[in-house]
């Protein structure tokens, strides 16, 4: 099998992840194809740590898709997010089960649902994610747990609600 | 020093990593004072590690993926017309405020906020003019400019620039080979303009040497016997006999009434090889000699 074959079969769940919390969960399967032709396209100029290339790449590719589609259409498509709870079975909607994590991701701003995303969701060391996103490993560790709070109390108000 | 609850946060998380128990990590920070923040944090951090993984119908083919990679077109970068508006509206928008400065500071002198937007809007002109003729006539009216500009000084009070008569000196230089160096036509209009403008000189140098603070008059009588001498030698080489608006009893040395004679003037070859070997040996032209200013002691009656 081609190498890049096999790079790609090890990274597919993880970029597949990845695009699934970064994006409005409904694309992120065409978002995914999407970043590893361009991986394919540009392997040639690849330089550095590649799986944090691989992220910059889908990171754009999420960027490219919203910027195409508007930022308005992501805030309508994140409400209507608001009232479906993917892969859950018990078939209680949104209101029922007030406020989840699902939600309260999708009311982050962009830069923080990247490091959330990066740091816990995809379990790269801060280290990893300071290098994914150009900032230093000190910066990531405080934009986390900042993340962490404001997350914790988008969840806390929506509860109250 | 108490370590920040950023850095206990990533420590418990790296080691939970590892394989440490959550609540045995998180007990060793009991005693912070932000145990509660930071054990909802952790807690947080650790709900969304083990949120569910997206579901996958089927991974698709590598090849497929590769093959429409190669087929797609390579999208190209528009930039987006939002931009390209505003780049259009900074340029005109710099365009406006350069040609307000350009216009206010058209009777600027030195010392003032925009003469240097004056000189600077001088030299942009002069490097964009092409034709060797438009070249000499415009530093000839530079030269005299820098007369008037030393004039305007002085009259305020102020102090005389000398500067500025260096300039003169050496755009009128730059305007007469120029002119030496044309066709015969364009040649004999322009050397004699070139003597007529350096007899006004001359005679508007005099009146600023007058006007000036005595602390500068020693300076400047330097600059008027060079004038002296350069207008002695345009004369004593082309034979351009010229009569300035002072001599003719005018009013204003700096007003544009023409008073001047003989404007039939013809250029001999012999005459312009003299001038060229004048400007190049006696500094006359240039007006960089000061050795031999001195000792001239010509001042006008």
């Amino acid at each position: 099998m081609h190498a890049l074959g096999l790079v790609y079969e090890h990274y597919y769940p993880k970029i597949l992840k990845y695009m699934y919390y970064r994006s409005n969960r409904e694309n992120y399967e065409d978002l995914t194809a999407e970043a590893f032709q361009k991986v394919i396209r540009n392997i040639g100029s690849q330089e550095g740590n590649f799986e944090a290339w691989l992220y910059k790449i889908a990171e754009n590719t999420v960027k490219d898709f919203y910027k195409a589609k508007g930022s308005k259409m992501r805030l309508e498509e994140s409400i209507m997010k608001s009232d479906k709870v993917p892969g859950n079975n018990s078939g209680l909607t949104k209101t029922e089960l007030k406020m989840d994590i699902y939600g309260a991701l999708d009311k982050l701003d962009d830069e923080k649902r990247r490091i959330v995303t990066l740091r816990f969701i995809q379990g790269l060391s801060s280290e990893e994610v300071a290098e994914i996103t150009g900032k230093t490993p000190e910066a990531v560790r405080i934009m986390q747990f900042r993340s962490l709070i404001e997350l914790k109390k988008i969840m806390t108000e929506e509860n109250v609600k | 020093m108490k370590e920040s609850v950023e850095n206990i946060l990533d420590k418990c998380l790296e080691d939970i990593a590892r394989g440490g128990a959550p609540d045995k990590i998180l007990a060793e920070y009991r005693e912070h004072p932000e145990y509660e923040i930071l054990k909802d944090a952790l807690h947080l951090a650790l709900d969304l590690k083990n949120l569910q993984e997206p579901p996958i119908s089927k991974i698709p083919d590598f090849s497929l993926i590769a093959d429409y990679s190669k087929n797609s077109p390579v999208k190209r970068k528009i930039i987006p017309f939002r931009l390209i508006t505003r780049i259009a509206a900074m340029f005109v928008a710099v365009f406006i405020l350069l040609a307000v400065a350009v216009q206010a500071s058209d009777d600027s002198i030195p010392g003032d906020l925009l003469y240097p937007v004056k000189r600077g809007y001088e030299k942009v002109r002069f490097s964009c003019m092409t034709g060797d003729r438009q070249r000499a006539e415009f530093k000839m009216a530079c030269s005299n400019l820098r007369l008037s500009e030393a004039h305007e000084s002085v009259k305020k009070g102020g102090k005389a620039d000398v500067s500025l008569f260096s300039s003169m000196f050496d755009d009128s230089r730059y305007a007469l080979e120029k002119a030496l160096s044309m066709p015969e036509k364009d040649r004999d209009e322009l050397v004699f303009l070139s003597a007529y403008s350096m007899k006004k000189q001359k005679e508007g140098l005099y009146q600023i040497y007058q006007k000036a603070l005595d602390s500068d008059k020693s300076e400047i009588s330097h600059y008027v016997c060079a004038c002296s001498k350069r207008d002695e030698l345009m004369a004593s080489t082309f034979g351009i006999k010229i009569s300035t608006p002072s001599e003719k009893g005018c009013p204003a040395m700096f007003e544009c009434c023409d008073c001047s004679e003989g404007r039939e003037c013809k250029v001999s070859a012999g005459e312009i090889a003299k001038m060229k070997k004048s400007i190049q040996s006696s500094g006359v032209i240039t007006g960089s000699l000061p050795g031999e200013a001195k000792k001239f002691q010509y001042y006008p009656q």
